[in-house]
């Protein structure tokens, strides 16, 4: 008795623990996680609002929680039934209410009851979920039956029910005799005994009086029938079920033969059955006239089979037969013959709607069908009451555990998908989180990673649903799709903004995907679009595969990483124009709110766990499932009505939110007032060039004619004075002629131009110049001799040497270690925009890439304007942190200064942009083409030019500084015509260019490109064919099984047989996902035979019987079966 | 001695296609239970049926009764019923009646008896319990003396009565209903006596349907009249088939650790006694042997565990009884089917 007791008190004690559960819904995980990561990350990052948001992400989903007990503990949940005296075996509805003062009707379901009327629900789980989804409760409803189950209360009935005594029932006088059309069910067996005669139990109030109304589509039963016989069924059937005017739609359609039908095909039906409602339900037909009249109609109390002359005779062979007929009938099928067709009614919407079917369920499916399809019945019974919350249902519960309730008997738990999707939610949160951790300390990998993260749980998803990966491939699927997009994401980028052969070239340098991964990441801010576009996509293929995958869990799970993308788009597209900006960042917001509040806020899904040993599926089922129903396990979902509001004004708040907040931030999100007083930096250009570049009308300035479009270049500035670069001295190193580059032939001529320094593109080799010009290698620039000027009219020609590093060999560049250091002096600055640089070039090691990561930061933060707003302070800081804005000297400048700080050694070039081309392959450049720009000296290589101003770009240079050319003319860099040109100019006068006062002789180039620069298979090639494996592998797997089926033969002896089993096991499990190891053969032939074609599944079903046979049977006489 | 051959297996599957239906022509809407009951008889198992008054129980028992064509008795259990109302008594030989009509003195002597013979000659007037198939009806109203008796019967098949032992006949098939819902003025079966039972099985109300046709033979006053489909011999030699079809290796490990998995079990009190484990064995025969298999397959064990374990691992509490029922899936869940290796 001690250990008894002990047990039943260690029960109620985890009873009335587990009486409530509360718990953050997948949602609230996914949000939880999301913030405890961004305010991990925005600690790490020093970035106070992205930490400030990730808290409140953790305080959103604490109050959540928080609230969600307040309600569940506060909020009475009561079920009443109904009716209130619940005879047995009938069918009867629980209503959920919940609150004391003011009940709301949150669901109905359906129940099945004991013969004693005691309401026995078998572990049904009320699930309630808090409005914005992120937390839920579960009160158990067989707890909630011990502890607030209140059955509704009624004066004229015995307190309690089903104890009372049979007096108690006689001397209430709700018996009475039988009638015609009484339910069976409610016949008073005791009270019948007793009085010899049959006694109704009396409901206090009318039972909702539903009439079930049979329809036989069997196969073989219209076969001898007359012809139309079939749809005359049909028409009776539906007529029957329309309600008569004022009473409530209580009549359920049912239809025999369903057992193979696919819910598909009973959706079918329902167009058909309505129209002919439509057609039959003449004026004044009422069902029981309908009853009375029709002798083909049988009613046995409330159950009314429709049938035909043929009767209810055979078995259903040819169901699929008859429902293509069903389908094939037009929408509005021709009126039965000699029956009136009236005009469609006003309420023919309602009516469509009333014709749901209402899948055979329980003990009711017991009574309708035939003892061998119960199984097929109630395994189909949904018991939901119209098709949207069907549907629902069917998307909520069908996704992990359509499998398991396939599987006849004992079911399968979900657990591998939950993890799954589990991992899933967490892996795209994770992305998303990094993603906004590294917009906000400025990395470049935002948008791939992001989008590779989607694309990847669109694949996972996708792949789950349709059974590709497998369950357990579930993750691998994910994996595979973030790489495959990162590798594709990579090419495009890479394909776009360098050639092949460069590839190529990368390759051989051995850091081709950091580099493709870069050029992805960083957004080109030149063209917008692509990222837009980029957004959009990954936007719209997220919602198809949740659309495609049907699953609330696809949707939550792809929400955060779109969200990201689109704010991470809206962030990096600084340079669009703000109204662009803000509507991308509300969209985004917007959006996301939207689709994470677009579940239903409120459910209640009930799930009436069968009696755990019902075989369904077997002809056992009806009798020795137990007593009290519950064959079947339904699940309802029924939202409340009244949370449509309240999910309409949230998505309308978090709109206007979002389009009132981001105006304000203005720009971008983060800003670092960090610099202190001591700031002394004043970067000022020695000229000011915005005087020039305003004067858009101004006179042009010189004509140059060159078969190679260039930056035209007056002179260089490398010293780096208090108030920013004033001017050059002979220093080391010099400027070497590039011996890889192409020499160009370029003729100048200046019109309005007078300076000391001529233009020139390229370093000179050699050229007909005016008297006295000399080479100042120091300075890259011609002069003419001191006190001098070229003026207007002066035309020179110069072969230039323009060159054209490979990427290689830049990713192979060093900084010179004999560089001067006035080449990387930088003045004292502001801690801050040490640690920008920092910030920018940390993780890179060669000097390329961080010049180039420096270039694309600039590029990408700050916004070009002729006229930046003069704040206090330093100018560099305030260009940095504050205004954002400058034109191309704060930009080249602060390129210079953040580049010095990292240990490059840089200079500032002075000179003029490409210009307009003009007539004969010539290029006008006028005063608004004066430009500066930044040159970075890389050891054999020499100065190597870079272009961190938004709008601008060298032609030539795009190759390694990713930045497209603009200004080019018409004509292609390559053109030929001006070679013409140059024999119009002729070559023969130009003589060696004098080099002045050589500091020190150029240095002869002396690396070569590095060895392995030959032609290799390009990266991306590379991920492509790994895609492209895994597609094939995919395809694979499936054709292996249909040829495995095929081909198959039945085997002989039991070795063979077990052997085949084993074969089959390890192809189709993957396919299947994980069983339970108490499968047994034919379990595991049924279940996996629901995923395969009929014949296929035949043949499993053939192999599961021998390797039975080969397993359990007596061991063969001969070694082989007799047949 | 081998599996029973093919012949035998068909002769079996008819016999018992042919109880079902005629039994299922009385007793409506029932084909499980009819199988079940069946199983059990063939198995040399009795039967428990929980129920409701009303659902054909007595029906079921008669009709299968009179299908085999086996004798039968019922037995109304009431807390005043002794075990001699069950059993039979004693009672003085028939020359008692002869000697008593000569009452002159040296009657006995003259009539070559003697003094012992006279007064020891007793002859058993036999109860209801020598029957072959034996309803008791409501048995938790008997009281604990007579369920003894009863059940001892049932184990022993034989009758023990002021020192004589009779045999009961063969077949021996007791069918013992239960209410389930009540409890006052009851004894509960120990657990000890429920562990005598092959199977629990319940009834339940008929389909709908059924119930109608049901009522459409309101008209006949006599219960309907089954027609013998097969001789209680003929249920012998089927049972002696149903015993020898083949227990694969693999699939007594399985039946084992089925059991062991029960008695490891801390929420299932006793787990499954290996008397449990020789009735599941036993029915599995038959149940495969009905369905023509010379051999038993795991899908027959889980389809009978159910019925066979549940009553032995309940406590007898109805309260319990879907919990167990919850349990046991588990259990059935998790110990995984074997698959041996090709011999």
């Amino acid at each position: 008795m001690s250990r008894g007791a002990a047990l039943s008190s260690q029960r109620e004690a985890s009873r009335a623990r587990r009486r409530i559960r509360f718990s953050p819904s997948r949602r609230g995980k996914a949000l939880a996680g999301f913030g405890a990561a961004a305010a991990l990350s925005g600690v790490a990052l020093g970035a106070r609002p992205f930490a400030l948001i990730g808290l409140c992400c953790l305080a959103i989903v604490v109050l959540a929680l928080g609230a969600a007990a307040v309600q569940g503990v506060r909020q009475l949940v009561t079920v009443r039934i109904s009716p209130s005296f619940v005879p047995a075996g009938s069918p009867a509805e629980a209503q959920v209410f919940i609150g004391k003062g003011h009940e709301r009707l949150v669901g109905t379901m359906p129940l099945d009851t004991t013969q004693r009327g005691i309401f026995r629900d078998a572990g049904g789980v009320l699930t309630f979920t808090g409005p914005l989804g992120l937390a839920r409760w579960q009160p158990r409803l067989s707890e909630l039956s011990e502890s607030t189950l209140v059955v509704h209360p009624d004066p004229r009935l015995p307190a309690r029910l089903g104890r009372g005594t049979e007096e108690d029932w006689f001397t209430s006088g709700q018996l009475r005799g039988y009638r015609r059309g009484d339910e069976l069910r409610r016949i008073h067996w005791k009270a019948t005994v007793r009085r010899g005669a049959a006694m109704v139990m009396e409901t206090p109030r009318p039972a909702p009086a539903t009439t079930t109304i049979l329809l036989d589509l069997r196969g073989d039963s219209y076969t001898s029938a007359p012809p139309g016989s079939l749809e005359e069924a049909v028409s009776l059937a539906a007529g029957l079920s329309m309600p008569r005017p004022g009473e409530p739609p209580r009549r359920l359609v049912t239809t025999t033969g369903s057992d193979s039908g696919p819910l598909a095909t009973k959706q079918r039906w329902r167009p058909v059955l309505t129209s002919l409602a439509q057609a039959r339900l003449a004026p004044g037909a009422t069902p029981e006239a309908m009853v009375e009249r029709h002798p083909v109609l049988r009613r046995s109390g409330h159950v009314i089979l429709v049938t035909t002359q043929a009767g209810l005779k055979s078995r259903p062979r040819r169901i699929s037969r008859l429902t293509t007929v069903l389908a094939g009938a037009p929408s509005v099928p021709a009126p039965v013959p000699g029956m009136p067709v009236s005009k469609p009614s006003d309420g023919s919407a309602e009516n469509a709607a009333l014709l749901t079917e209402h899948a055979v369920g329980g003990t009711e499916g017991a009574a309708l069908d035939a003892g061998e399809h119960i199984a097929s019945s109630s395994r189909n019974s949904g018991g939901s009451r119209s098709g949207r919350s069907r549907s629902r249902a069917s998307s909520r519960s069908t996704g992990a555990t359509e499998p398991a309730t396939r599987m006849q008997g004992r079911r399968l738990s979900p657990t591998g998908s939950r993890w799954l999707y589990g991992g899933g939610s967490l892996l795209a949160s994770a992305g998303a989180v990094v993603a906004l951790g590294g917009l906000f300390s400025g990395a470049g990998w935002i948008v791939p990673l992001a989008v590779a993260v989607v694309l990847g749980q669109c694949c996972a998803i996708l792949g789950n649903s349709h059974g590709i990966f497998g369950r357990r491939g579930g993750l691998l699927a994910l994996a595979l799709g973030v790489v495959g997009s990162l590798a594709l994401a990579s090419l495009v980028a890479a394909s776009w903004r360098i050639g092949w052969g460069d590839f190529g070239a990368l390759f051989g340098a051995g850091r081709a995907f950091p580099q493709a991964l870069r050029f992805a990441a960083v957004p080109a801010p030149t063209v917008p679009s692509l990222l837009a576009a980029a957004t959009l996509a990954a936007g719209i293929i997220s919602l198809a595969s949740a659309w495609l995958a049907r699953r609330g869990a696809g949707l939550s799970a792809v929400a955060p990483p779109v969200v990201a993308i689109a704010f991470a788009s809206a962030e990096a597209g600084n340079h669009f124009s703000l109204p662009f900006s803000t509507l991308l960042a509300a969209t985004a917001v917007a959006g996301g709110l939207m689709s994470a509040l677009s579940l239903p806020g409120c459910s209640v899904i009930a799930k009436t766990g069968s009696a755990a040993l019902s075989k369904a599926g077997s002809p056992k089922a009806g009798s020795s499932a137990g007593k009290g129903g519950c064959h079947a396990s339904a699940t309802v979902v029924l939202s409340s009505r009244r949370l449509g509001a309240w999910r309409t004004f949230g998505c309308l708040a978090s709109f206007a939110l979002a389009v009132g907040i981001v105006p304000l931030a203005g720009g971008p999100f983060i800003h670092i007032h960090g610099a202190g007083a001591g700031g002394v930096v004043h970067v000022d250009p020695e000229v000011s060039l915005v005087p020039d570049l305003t004067n858009v009308s101004g006179p042009a300035l010189f004509t140059v004619k060159s078969s190679v479009p260039d930056y035209w270049r007056l002179t260089t500035l490398d010293v780096l004075g208090g108030n920013g670069f004033v001017g050059s001295v002979p220093a080391d190193p010099v400027h070497p002629a590039s011996k890889g580059g192409r020499d160009v032939v370029e003729t100048f001529h200046l019109l309005h131009l007078a300076s000391r320094w001529l233009p020139v593109g390229g370093v000179p080799v050699a050229g007909a110049l005016p008297e006295g010009t000399t080479w100042e290698p120091w300075m890259a620039t011609l002069a003419v001799p001191e006190g001098e000027q070229a003026g207007p009219g002066v035309t020179y020609q110069v072969v230039a040497r323009v060159g054209a590093p490979s990427l290689a060999s830049l990713f192979a560049a060093k900084v010179p270690s004999d560089a001067s250091s006035l080449l990387t002096y930088v003045p004292p600055e502001p801690e801050a925009v040490r640690i920008l640089a920092d910030r920018i070039t940390a993780g890179l090691v060669g000097p390329y890439e961080k010049a180039v990561a420096i270039q694309d930061y600039l590029r990408t933060h700050e916004v070009y304007d002729l006229h930046p707003r003069k704040v206090a302070g330093s100018p560099l800081v305030a260009f940095l942190f504050d205004t954002h804005e400058g034109y191309c000297q704060q930009f080249a400048t602060a390129f210079a200064i953040l580049a010095r700080m990292v240990g490059l050694p840089t200079r500032l070039a002075v000179g003029f942009t490409t210009g307009q081309p003009g007539p004969g392959g010539s290029y006008v450049v006028g005063t608004e083409d004066v430009h500066t720009w930044p040159e970075v000296y890389l050891s054999p290589l020499g100065w190597v030019r870079f272009e961190p101003t938004p709008g601008r770009g060298a032609p030539g240079d795009a190759r390694y500084t990713g930045v497209a050319p603009t200004q080019v003319g018409t004509k292609g860099p390559d053109s030929v015509a001006p070679i013409k040109t140059a024999t119009a100019a002729p070559l023969p006068k130009a003589s060696p260019i004098p080099v002045s006062s050589p500091a020190r002789p150029a240095r002869s180039m002396t690396g070569k490109a590095p060895a392995g620069e030959g032609p290799r298979l390009p990266e991306g090639a590379l991920a492509l064919l790994i895609l492209l494996l895994a597609v094939a592998a995919i395809w694979h797997r499936r054709t292996r099984c249909r040829r495995f089926f095929a081909s198959m033969r039945m085997p002989d002896t039991p070795g063979e047989a077990v052997s085949a089993w084993r074969k089959a096991r390890k192809m189709l499990d993957p396919l299947v996902g994980p069983v339970r190891l108490s499968a047994t053969p034919r379990e595991y032939a049924l279940l996996a035979g629901s995923r395969l074609d009929p014949g296929e599944a035949k043949r499993l079903s053939e192999l599961a019987e021998r390797v039975c046979g080969a397993c359990y049977g007596p061991p063969p006489r001969h070694g082989r079966w007799e047949t | 001695m081998g599996e029973p051959t093919r012949e035998e297996l068909e002769a079996l599957s008819a016999i018992f296609a042919a109880i079902g239906a005629a039994v299922g022509s009385v007793v409506l809407g029932q084909p499980g239970a009819i199988r079940l009951a069946v199983t059990c008889l063939v198995a040399g198992g009795h039967l428990l049926l929980e129920d409701v008054p009303g659902v054909g129980k007595t029906t079921l028992a008669r009709s299968l009764a009179q299908a085999t064509g086996t004798l039968w008795q019922r037995i109304q259990c009431t807390p005043d019923l002794l075990p001699s109302d069950l059993t039979g008594v004693h009672v003085p030989a028939g020359q008692w009646d002869e000697l008593a009509l000569d009452d002159t003195p040296g009657a006995s002597q003259r009539a070559g008896l003697d003094h012992q013979a006279f007064f020891g000659g007793f002859v058993l007037r036999p109860g209801p319990i020598f029957a072959q198939l034996v309803m008791a009806d409501e048995l938790n109203r008997a009281s604990p003396r007579t369920q003894a008796a009863l059940l001892e019967a049932m184990e022993e098949r034989q009758v023990s009565l002021d020192g004589t032992t009779y045999r009961l006949p063969e077949p021996f098939f007791v069918i013992a209903t239960q209410n389930p819902g009540d409890f006052e003025g009851t004894y509960p079966l120990p657990e000890s006596q429920l562990d005598r039972f092959l199977m629990r099985v319940s009834l339940g109300y008929p389909p709908a349907r059924e119930e109608a046709a049901l009522l459409g033979r309101q008209g006949v006053t006599t219960a309907p009249v089954v027609t013998q489909v097969t001789t209680p011999e003929r249920l012998i030699e089927c049972a002696e088939a149903a015993s020898r079809v083949y227990l694969a290796e693999p699939l007594r490990d399985y039946l084992v650790s089925l059991a062991r998995a029960t008695r490891d079990d801390s929420r299932l009190h006793p787990g499954a006694s290996p008397r449990a484990l020789l009735g599941l064995a036993a029915a599995a025969r038959v149940w495969a042997a009905s369905e023509g298999r010379s051999y038993v397959l795991p899908d027959d064990v889980i389809e009978l565990a159910p019925h066979v374990l549940a009553h032995r691992l309940a406590l007898g509490l109805v309260a319990d009884r879907l919990e167990v029922m919850e349990l046991l899936g588990e259990v059935l869940e998790r110990v995984p089917v074997p698959l041996s290796s090709a011999r």
